[in-house]
């Protein structure tokens, strides 16, 4: 499984998206434009874009589950200790 | 926002939080989607580098985040040493492993941008290179707290280490900068030429919010400090505590 | 005892030691000399312009016997048990800091001084005669190299794993120096006038302003028990 695959997946979700939000004036010109001249630059573009994005939020998501895991796991441990302490 | 002050007094439970905490995490929720619109849909396609450009708005954001982790830590060290007290090693530690967090982020989004737009993974361009050691520093930072017989020596080796490394930065900077000076190629990472003022409001967007997740991410870290520092004083009054009858039932050490 | 004799008491100690056991210098001598003749073989220097990759070789031999040197340095304290002694003494930590610096200087100095002339011979390059030059360039930065590495070896040395936690710290804090150093040796043995390398000049005196002085402040701060 390449790097990109899960980009790929991406990519196509976001032309779509893109696809999908054509009629803002911001993009219609542009992403047409650019389409019609190198169709595949946009697509290769589209699958970096939605790896970096990725990277972005796997890497962010994944040190908020492993600071969530440590706050439970040494809530719990302060919960016992007191309760031996009987506090 | 910056230096948020933490409240002295011990959070007893798990379950209460102050509530500019709760505040700040559902800004913090309600922000991202917010500036992923504008950074998809209201936010035009660069026309020199299409839609890649777009990493810029996590890119940047990012960097300023490390930064922020950077000088924040800086900061805290100092406080520390001075005072000596426990809290301002608490956020000089959280600041720090943020700070490489979004370093992380940033070396990695770095690299995915140049590849289609300079067909090289790695530029040496200059503000890469110095994120790169700066990386360097405070995984060294973290490494040495590790390493720390305890608590108090951590936090003062840690301290002189964060200091040194904030110090260090611009210098750093400077000398990366004349030293690939001598090479045509400076290839400049920025969002491509002059911002348009719709990207200029995306761009803010995306800091804002990378702003508030660093606030969350901060609070919650700090959080787990003093909960682990708690644990750690109960065990000690625990150890200290003379063997009773009524003590415990079978619950040995806690180690 | 005056600052400055504290300074030197402490520098003078560690040389004398060193001149009755011999046994650092030696293995710092060896080690980079090593380091040389890997690079020797590494890259074919008839073919390669020595003076673009020298510099470059010449300053990784000297930083890693630099550490080297480093972590002999506070590990004489530890064998000794001098710490506590250090620690009781009324004498101003800084000033233990520096003699430290001036020692460490001293010992890369010496292997600087002969492994110049030697890479010189290895690698048949002509010796520059801009000694004034390349003897300002070799101190100014051994000297930025050794502020910032006493400060973290002080530290790093009371760990189990200092022997990477050192080069792991210093390495990356070390960076300007690094680059001022191999970029400065290079032009100086180049023969290239001052002014081609002067800012490089003033980036290496600056961070040897910046980081002893935040040493001095520091220090006290690493050696507390």
């Amino acid at each position: 499984m390449t790097a990109f695959e899960p980009g790929t997946f991406l990519a196509g979700l976001l032309s779509g998206l893109l696809a999908a939000i054509q009629d803002s004036p911001a993009v219609a010109p542009i992403a047409a434009g650019a389409s019609a001249v190198r169709p595949d630059a946009v697509e290769r573009g589209l699958r970096f874009l939605a790896t970096a994005y990725s990277v972005v939020w796997t890497i962010l998501g994944t040190y908020l589950v492993i600071l969530s895991f440590r706050l439970r796991r040494v809530s719990r441990q302060v919960r016992r200790i007191r309760e031996r302490l009987g506090l | 926002m910056r230096g948020a002050r933490i409240p002295d007094e011990r959070i007893p439970d798990d379950m209460m939080r102050p509530m500019w905490s709760r505040v700040l995490q559902i800004t913090t929720l309600l922000a991202v989607p917010a500036s992923l619109y504008m950074v998809f849909v209201v936010a035009p396609i660069e026309e020199k580098m299409g839609v890649i450009q777009k990493i810029f708005y996590f890119h940047v954001p990012s960097a300023f985040m490390a930064f922020l982790g950077v000088g924040l830590c800086a900061v805290m060290s100092v406080l520390y040493l001075v005072t000596r007290q426990r809290r301002w090693d608490l956020v000089a530690h959280a600041a720090a492993e943020l700070g490489v967090v979004f370093c992380t982020i940033v070396l990695i989004t770095g690299p995915i941008w140049a590849r289609p737009v300079w067909g090289v993974w790695w530029t040496g361009e200059v503000r890469l290179t110095s994120t790169l050691v700066l990386w360097l520093i405070y995984v060294g930072y973290l490494l040495l707290r590790q390493n720390a017989e305890n608590r108090e020596q951590a936090a003062r080796w840690a301290a002189i280490t964060g200091i040194v490394g904030a110090l260090d930065m611009p210098i750093i900077y400077k000398s990366v900068e004349w030293w690939r000076g001598l090479h045509p190629v400076v290839l400049k990472m920025s969002g491509g030429g002059g911002l348009d003022p719709v990207m200029g409001r995306a761009f803010a967007a995306c800091v804002v919010t990378f702003t508030l997740l660093f606030l969350c991410l901060l609070v919650e870290r700090v959080r787990l400090g003093r909960l682990e520092d708690e644990v750690e004083s109960l065990e000690q009054q625990a150890a200290r505590r003379p063997l009773t009858a009524a003590t415990d039932a079978g619950g040995g050490s806690s180690r | 005892m005056s600052y400055l004799g504290t300074v030197l008491l402490v520098a003078g100690k560690d040389l004398r030691t060193e001149i009755r056991s011999r046994e650092q210098v030696v293995s710092l001598f060896v080690f980079a000399l090593l380091i040389l003749v890997v690079f020797n073989f590494a890259f074919d220097f008839t073919i390669v312009d020595f003076g673009s990759l020298g510099p470059g070789v010449l300053w990784v031999a000297f930083i890693f016997s630099g550490v080297l040197a480093l972590n002999h340095s506070f590990r004489i304290e530890r064998e000794q048990d001098r710490i506590e002694g250090i620690l009781v003494a009324p004498i101003d930590r800084s000033a233990f800091y520096l003699g430290k610096v001036a020692a460490t200087m001293m010992f890369m100095s010496a292997v600087e001084a002969v492994l110049v002339p030697l890479a010189a011979i290895l690698f048949n390059q002509p010796l520059t005669t801009r000694l004034g030059a390349l003897l300002l360039v070799l101190l100014l930065n051994t000297l930025g190299f050794a502020a910032v590495g006493t400060l973290f070896a002080a530290v790093t040395t009371q760990t189990r794993r200092s022997e990477v936690l050192l080069p792991l710290l210093l390495f990356p804090a070390a960076v300007p120096i690094a680059l001022a150093a191999v970029r400065t040796t290079s032009h100086v043995l180049a023969g290239r006038p001052f002014q081609v390398y002067a800012n490089w000049v003033w980036l290496s005196g600056g961070y040897d302003l910046v980081f002893l002085a935040a040493a001095v402040l520091l220090f006290d701060f690493a050696l507390q028990e």
